[in-house]
């Protein structure tokens, strides 16, 4: 059964289980009728219908999720529509929409939906953050200085500190955003390994037994939600932010990290002046530092705010719906199986 | 004559509920210990393990089979000596346990092949033999 979503061993492992319930149950259901056992007949009955199923569920899943089968189709359909190409790892690339996610959270060489081309969210947040730590540290280097003249002594200390703590609050932020990002990837990267080959086939033989029947139905039902539901939910966040993603995202960060580059120059070239200038010139200096920082630093903040706000409706806000619906829809297969899922508070949303 | 006829009904209940119930099922327990302590039949393969204990159904099925078919003969030649009320019931029982046993046999010896079926019933992907 290579190649088959029970690969391996799976197929077999679940015959075998199979074959052992029908035959317990046969010897139930003769010794039921033999004795006249309300209780043997039953469970002999109930349990024969049980495989039967079971092995139903086998062979359906295995329709369900081969490399031509119903759901690897229309998981391609919904996710390599015209003008999409990926660049996956071999381990995520079996599932195009695990694919496209992973890109859209942390690939590292960018991807093309529908003819736009993005690049990760943590590819985005960490170029930002490169361009806020530049800034910070030139930023705090300002602030270091202390200026003394005959009359008055000078800090940037002062102009700096409340700027800094905000830009220091920001590269927080982007570091939870780009640490969020690359632990879905993570996940997905589990998923797309470990779902089909793993919890699946232990879903189908657990619920092929009398004891672990509940047990089996959740781990198939978390099977079709991970693999299916959760992938197909992130592409859907894919589509919702194709559109205004790059009108609004990459110009920001590109603004910041120019911005950023341009503070940096322009202080270096101010301080190398301040070695051979006089005290008389250093009014100038301050002046021209404030200046032009009282210039950039709108635009930085701006820019950043609402980027880093972009950002944590990406990785936080939209995942979070998508967990929430992938909830849902594991509640809704794990009743279907036979078995019960509950996930506290959440239960009201079904 | 009524007293009589009720003790004897009442003596027949316990004869049903456990002369009979228990030596079946104490045949059934020592096929299964038999079988299994005869072999190795457990190992840490998990494969090979579902393979013993497959097996292992596959040979207690057939016996308790041929178990109950004796047994069903039995009540059945015993239920030609007594009168026709009392034969009626004896009948009954043979039928019920060589009905038993027929289920017993083509289930525990078509289990593979029934579970390899039951896995074309949606689709036709599987493969027909393990």
């Amino acid at each position: 059964m290579a190649g088959l979503p029970l690969e391996n061993y799976g197929f077999t492992i679940a015959i075998y289980v199979i074959s052992i319930m029908i035959a317990v149950s046969g010897i139930s259901l003769g010794l039921g009728y033999a004795l006249n056992e309300k209780k043997f007949k039953a469970f002999g009955r109930d349990e024969l219908y049980q495989s039967i199923i079971n092995g139903a569920l086998v062979g359906g899943m295995i329709a369900l999720f081969s490399g031509g089968g119903i759901v690897s189709g229309f998981i391609s359909s919904a996710t390599l529509v015209n003008g999409t190409s990926l660049s996956c790892s071999s381990f995520v690339a079996v599932n195009p929409a695990i694919c496209l996610s992973y890109d859209y959270l942390a690939g590292t060489s960018g991807y093309t939906f529908m003819g736009v081309t993005h690049q990760s969210i943590f590819s985005m947040s960490s170029s930002m953050l490169t361009s806020l730590f530049g800034l910070d540290a030139v930023l705090g280097t300002i602030a270091s200085l202390k200026i003394s003249l005959v009359v008055f002594t000078f800090s940037f200390n002062y102009v700096m500190a409340p700027i800094i703590n905000e830009i220091q609050y920001l590269i927080k932020l982007l570091s939870t955003i780009a640490i969020g990002a690359l632990v879905q990837a993570s996940v997905l990267v589990f998923i797309s390994i470990g779902t089909l080959s793993l919890l699946l086939p232990a879903g189908l033989v657990l619920r092929t037994l009398y004891p672990t029947r509940k047990l089996g139905g959740f781990l198939v039902a978390l099977s079709i939600g991970l693999y299916v539901v959760l992938p197909l939910s992130y592409v859907f966040n894919v589509m919702l932010i194709n559109s205004y993603a790059t009108e609004t995202t990459l110009p920001n960060i590109t603004q910041v990290t120019l911005t950023a580059s341009g503070v940096e120059n322009s202080f270096f070239s101010l301080g190398v002046d301040a070695n051979t200038t006089k005290e008389s010139g250093l009014g100038g200096m301050i002046s021209g530092v404030i200046s032009s920082f009282s210039n950039t630093i709108s635009e930085i903040i701006n820019a950043v705010f609402l980027t880093v706000s972009y950002f944590i409706v990406y990785t936080f806000i939209l995942p979070a719906f998508s967990l929430i619906v992938t909830g849902i829809s594991v509640r809704e297969f794990a009743e279907l199986l036979g078995s019960e899922a509950s996930f506290g508070v959440f239960r009201m949303l079904g | 004559m009524v007293d009589y006829l009720d003790k004897i009904n009442t003596r027949w209940s316990l004869v049903k509920s456990s002369c009979l119930k228990v030596p079946i099922l104490f045949l059934a327990l020592y096929g299964f210990i038999a079988k299994a302590a005869y072999a190795s039949y457990f190992s840490l393969d998990i494969i090979s393990t579902l393979n013993n204990v497959q097996q292992l159904l596959m040979h207690i099925g057939p016996m308790l089979s041929a178990a109950l078919f004796v047994l069903g003969g039995i009540f059945y030649a015993t239920g030609q000596l007594f009168p026709s009320y009392k034969r009626a019931s004896l009948l009954t029982m043979a039928i019920d346990i060589i009905i038993g046993a027929i289920v017993v046999a083509v289930l525990s010896v078509a289990s593979t092949n029934l579970a390899i079926a039951s896995t074309h019933l949606l689709s036709n992907l599987t493969s027909n033999s393990l």
